[in-house]
């Protein structure tokens, strides 16, 4: 009996379908715009604005003024530190976890060889593997912090390893960094974190070309290797060659620590402070402490890595879908209220109200998987597009995955039922 | 006028229907003017020049090999680094299609070579400070990249400052944007006055004044002084170097694989790739790229916005016209004329859309400001909300516009057959 009934529910709705051939197909094909714009700009804010790491709420960035009141906007403290505070920070280890970065454009080579290719490269410290989480293939990071010993070993990335030795494991093996040669002590699996959150102010997060390696902080600094991005003074320099950017004020070093809960934020922002007076007190400073500590979500807000386009075409598109709900509710209405008579005849033969409502429901989901068929299509196409025409850092994370194609079922789906509510209730009143 | 209260009355009955109207128009207004703003703000961009005659520049970005032996003594590597680059030049400006060379730092739109520096009008300033973009050039910089000076002079040879790798240059004459001088100087002539960079008690004069010339960032924080640029006149002895090349037949096929085996030829132990010979056109082109591509995005939104709005609207009326049949005949039995009857279609179209509007203008500033507080996105300007209200105003009245006239079509006669 019950059986009966639902398929009579379908059966109906199917003529339903058949009946407006045209308007069912209109109202999918409008859903199914809806659908695709709001899944596509979505995306694309999720993807910027994520922080690609497991621990992302450990991780902060600490920032000391050492430019005094003036030197940067609005009295913020710059946003990276100079050599001689993120070294002494670096040092002094307060934090569970602590990292200077650096960004090094160099030539590289397997030793042997003659010819030098380009590889983008980071010095950082002993921490930041584990902080950054970076997945290792083969090997492991350096062991002893370069902060006190200086190891001239390397991580290399998968990518690297392939093109110098045309083999994954490579570890032991020797490669030329700008001449020197550092010791392979690990090879990383594939790690494209996007944005890369370690170093978002070179090139706002989406830089294109691939890490290649990572020195250790203390190797890279005694082999005179510059940093090859941002660099930033508010002095002349005093001396001659590389020593003369580590004793000026010029920023240059991102730094990076791991705290755990609210009390270590606290003890470390009263170390920070008391790091600003002690600057103070020894002359370095002539101004007030004036520092932050920021988690990696407001750093990244802070920094401006999400571009304004991006949220406000999110939240239009999601505007967009609702038109197209309340677009297609009118469409369904005049539909059914054409039908009218035929309601009122199947109400005359006995079904109640609730199975009209049944119908209508069942004939919306039934348009609704079809607006999806349309939409995932479409994503698809356009995602396509997408993925040659944006940077690189980005097309690599914009694929329609099982997550993505599940969300467009179910808003398509749900949108379409929610677009017949208003038909539903009318007809259901119907006598 | 009793006809349009009756309508209106008409209308209220017919609550579902004035409530996807309405709620159409208003989310319409909402969307359209962001989207306009979007699309404003993205063609602004694009629009704005980046100084460069942008076609036959070409542009090598090469990097010499860091020797391991000489790299701990680095007079010798500086003597080095400056020999390679002087024959590269010479060799550069030999060749026949070459116009005019120039080694720069960076250039508009480059993302690379990212530079700034604050800059003051006063000596030692510390607050009030203005941030500025600086390139490097030489005396060759201004003809090869084709800026236009509007006032005052190019560097001459003897102010180009040869710099020793790990120096920073101090040079003592600059050239700046004219975006800039009006921002220090405003209206009064820049030439021959100085400004302050970084702080610094030195100061450095300014000798000429350029139309345009972008700053070589194009997005993130850097953004706000995209303009206020200027050009130093400093050659320094590094590693990476970069070419510019002004020729003088753009459309020489083979000129980047040419270019690319003479300099292997002077020195093949250099980092240099055909993918590093670039047309300046294409990498401007290549910065813009996500500006473009949001434009082209928020047009197409627009399009899908009109259709579906359009042809919302236009089904609802349509249909409301057809049930209506019957009161229409009555109307026109007891004398309405058939503009009686489109008008007053048209003007029931009409007093809803203001309502609509109405709400969709509030709907767009709660929208806005949501974005403001919890994006960081500048408040909605509102002539967007105008312009919004004026465009779906239009869509609204043209797609209510067939309806009216087929009501107006309604004979008399009809009320006859339907009894």
């Amino acid at each position: 009996m019950h059986l009966q009934k639902l398929k009579l529910i379908w059966y109906f709705a199917y003529k339903e379908i058949l009946l407006t051939r045209m308007s069912s197909l209109l109202v999918s094909a409008i859903i199914a715009c809806g659908v695709i714009t709001s899944a596509v700009t979505i995306k694309l804010y999720q993807t910027m604005s994520s922080v690609p790491l497991q621990d992302a709420n450990e991780l902060y960035v600490p920032l000391v003024d050492m430019w005094g009141p003036g030197g940067w906007d609005g009295g913020a403290p710059p946003p990276a530190l100079d050599y001689f505070d993120a070294i002494s920070l670096v040092n002094e280890r307060r934090a569970r976890g602590q990292s200077a970065v650096y960004q090094i454009d160099a030539a590289v080579r397997s030793i042997g060889k003659p010819y030098d290719r380009h590889a983008l490269g980071y010095a950082v410290s002993h921490d930041f593997f584990k902080m950054f989480n970076v997945p290792f293939a083969h090997g492991s990071d350096w062991h002893v912090d370069g902060g006190i010993m200086q190891d001239y070993e390397v991580v290399i990335s998968h990518r690297l390893a392939m093109a110098l030795f045309h083999t994954d494991n490579s570890v032991g093996k020797d490669i030329a960094v700008n001449g020197r040669s550092y010791q392979i002590v690990g090879v990383m699996k594939d790690w494209h974190p996007v944005p890369r959150v370690f170093d978002v102010i070179n090139d706002g997060g989406f830089e294109a070309r691939p890490v290649d390696f990572f020195i250790p902080l203390a190797s890279a600094v005694a082999q005179g290797i510059k940093n090859s991005g941002f660099r930033y003074c508010n002095s002349k320099l005093l001396k001659k060659s590389f020593e003369n950017i580590e004793h000026s004020t010029c920023i240059w070093i991102g730094y990076f620590v791991k705290l755990d809960g609210p009390q270590e934020y606290n003890s470390y922002l009263a170390y920070l402070t008391s790091y600003a007076s002690e600057q103070q007190l020894a002359g370095r400073f002539t101004w007030r402490p004036n520092v932050r500590l920021l988690s990696i979500r407001d750093w990244l807000k802070y920094m401006h890595v999400v571009p304004n386009s991006a949220s406000v075409s999110a939240l239009v598109s999601v505007c967009f879908l609702l038109i197209c709900v309340v677009n297609s509710s009118g469409i369904l209405m005049s539909n059914f209220m054409r039908r009218e008579r035929a309601f009122i005849l199947h109400r005359a033969l006995g079904a109640s109200s609730s199975d009209l409502r049944a119908i209508i429901f069942t004939y919306a989901f039934i348009v609704g998987v079809f607006g999806a068929l349309w939409g995932w299509l479409g994503l698809e196409s356009i995602l396509f597009v997408l993925r040659r025409e944006l940077p690189f850092a980005l097309s690599d994370k914009m694929h329609l995955d099982l997550e993505l194609l599940l969300v467009v079922f179910s808003t398509s789906v749900l949108s379409l039922v929610a677009s017949a509510v208003a038909p539903a209730i009318r007809c259901s009143r119907l006598a | 006028m009793p006809g349009v209260k009756y309508f209106l009355k008409s209308l209220l009955r017919r609550k579902w229907f004035l409530a996807i109207v309405l709620g159409q128009i208003s989310l319409s207004v909402a969307v359209m003017s962001n989207t306009s703003s979007l699309i404003w703000q993205n063609l602004e961009i694009l629009r704005r020049p980046t100084g460069v005659a942008e076609m036959g520049l070409v542009v090598i970005e090469q990097q010499f090999r860091d020797d391991g032996g000489i790299s701990g003594d680095w007079r010798k590597l500086n003597d080095q680094l400056e020999a390679s680059r002087r024959e590269d030049v010479r060799m550069l400006r030999g060749m026949t299609n070459v116009k005019s060379v120039s080694v720069i730092s960076t250039l508009p739109l480059f993302n690379r070579g990212v530079s700034f520096s604050q800059i003051g009008t006063r000596p030692d300033q510390r607050k009030g400070l203005a941030y500025t973009s600086v390139d490097y050039g030489d005396q060759d910089t201004v003809k090869t990249l084709g800026l236009s000076l509007i006032s005052g002079r190019n560097f001459i040879q003897g102010e180009v400052q040869h710099v020793k790798i790990y120096d920073t240059p101090s040079p003592s004459v600059t050239i700046i944007s004219e975006h800039l001088s009006r921002r220090l100087f405003g209206e009064k002539s820049a030439v021959g006055r100085s400004v302050y960079l970084g702080g610094e008690s030195r100061p450095v004069e300014v000798v000429g004044v350029v139309k345009d010339l972008a700053g070589s960032s194009t997005g993130g924080w850097v953004s706000k002084f995209a303009e206020d640029t200027l050009l130093l006149p400093a050659i320094s002895n590094r590693y990476k170097t970069i070419y510019a090349v002004r020729v003088a037949d753009p459309h020489e096929g083979i000129f980047k694989e040419i270019v690319m085996s003479s300099l292997m030829g002077l020195n093949s132990t250099r980092l240099l790739d055909l993918s590093d010979i670039r047309d300046y056109s294409q990498i401007v082109s290549d910065a813009r790229r996500s500006n473009r591509g949001t434009l082209y995005a928020m047009i197409a939104l627009v399009a899908a916005l009109i259709v579906v709005v359009g042809g919302g609207i236009w089904g609802i009326s349509r249909s409301l016209v057809a049930e209506r049949q019957k009161t229409f005949a009555i109307h026109r039995a007891l004398g309405a004329t058939k503009r009686m009857l489109m008008l007053s279609v048209l003007l029931e179209g009409f007093v809803l859309a203001v309502i609509g509007i109405a709400i969709g203008a509030v709907l767009s500033e709660v929208l806005s400001g949501f974005l403001l507080t919890h994006f960081e996105v500048e408040h909605l300007p509102s002539v967007f909300v105008f312009g919004a209200v004026i465009e779906v105003l239009l869509v609204n009245q043209f797609a209510i516009l067939l309806p009216s006239v087929e009501a107006s079509r309604v004979a008399p006669a009809k009320l006859l057959r339907e009894s």
